[in-house]
């Protein structure tokens, strides 16, 4: 954290980009770990969350006012300090057959860093869930091994304490959610004002203060994700591991999760690593410091070795022009058309993608959609 | 952030929200809540067992306000488990601090112990409720007023002879019978001019050796030493109409004995002159005490004496009442042995059961019942064809120990977590408190093999109640030492191991 990030935050407020300030400002105060900014951090996100509920949702000048005091304070707290990256995660080669089936993952590599975020993408039952249940230490692992090297000769309860696993289908909480949360941060060591405080704060960070008296069934599954991150939050893991943690998700909230997920992996108060699993390639792709792309069982991809494997430009793009005329404006060129019934996709080695959309450009082409592929795991589907 | 529930009073609130934000552990155990409500079930019943009127001299309902309460507090247990179930720290690979095991059991103990309790709490109430009516020495003086009024009414048809039996004595005597000395003198014929105020019972000897003299010389009524190897015993006849052994227990008024009644009123015939009062004073204890009694028959042919007037005074009636009274004023003094014994084991078997799912997976837990129920249906197999014996049922069971102890240690190095090796744990964890007990057993078993003919060996054997209370004692100590290093740390591994 530095003083850009407080810059952007201010950014962030001068163009009405109230919510994603708000969420970056409370990062900032936890990071601080002053309490009582945290407390002004929250009082002043509730504020908000009132101020948009009225008619007028337009913010008062004590809003800004505050915001404006907020911010110096943190700025104060964390000039020059910055998050340093330790190694997390070293996984070698680890396979997995099951007894019954035939299904078997191939050995893999992962390696993981404090504050990086890594996708695993892949078909449905190509092997996602496997590979991060092995390595939340849920499944034995047939060969290889697993290095968590923050952890010095661990017990598997010592490594399930230190990781978080959200697994698909999340199982059912019993109770009032904001006991579970007032619990669960106890369990692990957050206890006394600072368990308030903490439960506060997850609560107004992750938009969950309103449904906190509520219980398991009277939420939707998008709030149920949502709360179950709250819980695994406040138990400050050092690698959470999400298996479809988008799956219940709507468009926004899922850009919203993600975005989140990652300023708190990279954040002060409790750098993390990620690991999660996703259908949604695009979302993934642009918040991860690492994509694997996982088919059969085995690695045919990994984002890491993207200088080496990629050879080609790739781009897929939606147009009501017929095949022979986006044929045409290539002739001249060596390349690979292909039409799955939505999109087309081009597959040169000779073209640039900016090259590809120029040519479409200046031929008229009606696009209505393109999105440059070239080193999406998209074009491995 | 304030978390109000409803039906839990504000103070119980704030604890409630200090213990979950500070001790999970002991919130998750609710012991705070069991405790209140517990209590407050305990004193409603308390009190409505107080105030709902019982006759005392009626047999006892506190059988059947005890069934009641016992499915009230069964319907509370299942409350209390499926409000335990919602939080478990274990399961949730969080913060252990030293002690919680420990701290843990000894919480559901409580609060199963609450729940054991309050099904005793009817005869509790019942027995100090008639001891606070009846004092044992107002139980003793009224029935000694009894025999006393009942002899002097009847003193007419009451029998003045005493029983007479003639015992002979000899040095030893065997279980068999086959003392040659006792068949020396079988052909033996009784002396005839030994009294002519006595009935004589028998008409052959009874033999008996010099230790039984001794003791029958303390309780005999009466007594003639005709020579060394010849005794006359003389029983007084039954005055004593209306007794009660237990009270005569605990009260420091004794209950006058046929004897003492004779020599008290029926050896000097007393003058009736008033024999209305003494009328009355009979009616009075029958309003008492008389409780209708359905196995009574007085329709008998060859009525005797006592019949006669326990017909006419209604006194095994009132004898009954008397009984009832006595069986619920001694209550507790009677069976806390066994009460203790009961609600203790109760609670403990219940507690471990609970842990034991508490630290196990659903599936593991129930796979343990029914291996257990499997073993024991397979080994009632082979004891009802070999025969084994107690020693060798002893001995099998502490080899199952063994196999399963065998196998829960080693849980550390198991790579994977599997049915068998939590079935070991689980079983282990149950029977550890068990197995010193089943090996004083299995000593005594081995030694009562060794000296089954042996005369002298009933002074080692004396030892073995002793030994067995110490077995339990040192029993208890073992499970609470292995408690936290070894089984909540077996458990610890063996939750966390990877699946297969």
């Amino acid at each position: 954290m530095n003083t850009s990030s407080i810059e952007e935050i201010f950014g962030y407020l001068k163009h009405n980009d109230y919510s994603l300030a708000i969420r970056r400002t409370l990062d900032t105060c936890l990071d601080t770990g002053n309490d009582a900014l945290i407390n002004d951090a929250i009082q002043w996100s509730t504020l908000y969350h009132q101020q948009i509920a009225t008619t007028t949702k337009e913010m008062p000048g004590a809003f800004f006012d505050k915001a404006q005091i907020i911010l110096a304070t943190a700025n104060n707290y964390l000039a020059n300090t910055k998050a340093i990256k330790h190694p997390l995660l070293q996984a070698k080669k680890i396979s997995k057959q099951y007894k019954k089936g035939n299904f078997s993952l191939k050995p893999i590599d992962v390696t993981l860093y404090t504050g990086e975020v890594l996708g695993v993408v892949g078909e449905n039952g190509n092997g996602k869930t496997t590979l991060l249940r092995s390595l939340a230490g849920q499944l034995a692992i047939d060969e290889g091994s697993i290095d968590y090297k923050q952890l010095q000769q661990p017990d598997y309860y010592t490594i399930k304490n230190h990781i978080a696993f959200i697994p698909q289908r999340i199982p059912k909480w019993y109770g009032k959610l904001q006991d579970n949360l007032h619990f669960s941060a106890a369990l692990h060591g957050v206890t006394g004002p600072k368990n308030n405080l903490m439960v506060r704060f997850m609560l107004e960070r992750l938009g969950l203060t309103q449904f906190a008296h509520l219980n398991w069934n009277q939420i939707s599954s998008g709030y149920r994700t949502r709360f179950e991150l709250a819980r695994i939050l406040l138990q400050k893991p050092k690698l959470l591991i999400l298996d479809e943690p988008l799956a219940n998700l709507d468009i926004n909230a899922q850009q919203t999760i993600l975005t989140d997920l990652i300023f708190m992996a990279k954040g002060l108060h409790n750098p993390m690593g990620i690991i999660l699993s996703s259908q949604q390639l695009h979302e993934v792709e642009k918040v991860a410091d690492t994509v694997l792309f996982i088919k059969q069982g085995q690695c045919i991809y990994s984002s890491n070795d993207k200088a080496t494997q990629i050879t080609s430009t790739a781009i897929e793009f939606e147009t009501i022009a017929s095949r022979e005329k986006i044929m045409d404006i290539f002739t001249a060129d060596t390349l690979e058309l292909q039409y799955n019934g939505g999109f087309y996709t081009i597959i040169s080695t000779t073209l640039t993608s900016q090259n590809i959309i120029h040519k479409m450009i200046l031929a008229g082409l009606p696009l209505t959609y393109f999105r440059d592929i070239t080193y999406s795991t998209k074009r491995f589907f | 952030m304030e978390n109000n529930r409803p039906g839990i009073p504000h103070f119980l609130q704030k604890i409630d929200a200090y213990l979950l934000k500070n001790k999970p552990a002991l919130w998750s155990a609710r012991t705070h809540l069991v405790a209140y409500f517990g209590l407050l079930f305990s004193t409603i019943l308390s009190v409505i067992c107080w105030l709902v009127y019982f006759n005392f001299k009626q047999r006892s309902d506190a059988g059947i306000w005890a069934g009641f309460v016992g499915l009230i507090s069964f319907i509370g247990l299942v409350f209390w488990l499926l409000f335990l179930l919602r939080f478990n720290v274990f399961k949730r690979f969080g913060n252990w601090k030293k002690g919680e095991g420990i701290q843990t059991f000894a919480l559901y103990f409580l609060n199963i112990g609450i729940m054991v309790w309050v099904v005793f709490l009817p005869f509790t109430i019942e027995c100090i409720k008639t001891n606070m009516q009846f004092s044992n020495n107002e139980i003793s003086n009224d029935i000694n007023e009894i025999n006393e009024t009942v002899c002097r009414l009847e003193h007419a048809i009451l029998p003045q002879k005493f029983n007479a039996e003639f015992y002979k004595i000899i040095p030893y005597l065997d279980n068999n019978h086959s003392n040659e000395a006792v068949e020396a003198s079988q052909a033996e014929a009784l002396p005839t001019d030994l009294t002519t105020t006595s009935i004589v019972k028998r008409n052959n000897y009874i033999y008996i050796d010099t230790l039984q003299l001794r003791t029958k010389l303390l309780d005999t009524d009466s007594a003639q030493k005709i020579n060394d190897s010849l005794y006359v015993f003389y029983e007084a006849p039954t005055y004593q109409f209306v007794k009660c052994s237990i009270n005569d227990e605990y009260a420091t008024v004794k209950q006058l004995t046929n004897i003492k009644l004779y020599y008290k009123i029926v050896k000097n015939a007393p003058l009736l002159t008033n024999r209305n009062a003494l009328l009355n004073r009979m009616n009075y204890f029958k309003e008492k005490y008389f409780v209708e009694n359905n196995y009574n028959s007085y329709n008998k042919e060859n009525k005797q004496y006592d019949d006669i007037v326990n017909e006419r005074y209604g006194l095994k009636e009132i004898e009954n009442g008397i009984d009832n009274i006595a069986s619920k004023k001694y209550w507790w003094a009677e069976g806390k042995n066994g009460f203790i014994r009961i609600f203790l084991y109760t609670t403990f078997i219940l507690t471990l059961l609970l842990f034991i799912f508490r630290h196990s997976t659903t599936k593991t837990f129930f796979l343990s019942i029914l291996a257990a129920l499997v073993l024991l249906i397979l080994s009632s197999l082979f004891i009802a064809v070999t025969n084994i014996g107690e020693f060798g049922i002893l001995l099998m069971l502490v080899l199952y120990y063994i196999v399963f102890a065998s196998i829960a240690i080693n849980t550390h190095q198991f790579k994977i977590r599997t049915a068998i090796n939590g079935i070991a744990l689980n079983i282990t964890f149950f029977c550890t408190y068990f197995l010193p007990m089943i090996a004083t057993a299995l000593y005594y078993t081995w030694q009562h093999k060794i000296h089954e003919n042996d005369i002298l060996y009933a002074k080692t054997y004396d030892g073995r109640a002793f030994a067995s209370t110490l077995a339990e004692i040192i029993g208890l100590v073992l499970f609470i030492i292995l408690l936290e290093p070894v089984f909540k740390k077996l458990y610890k591994k063996w939750y966390a191991l990877p699946e297969a």
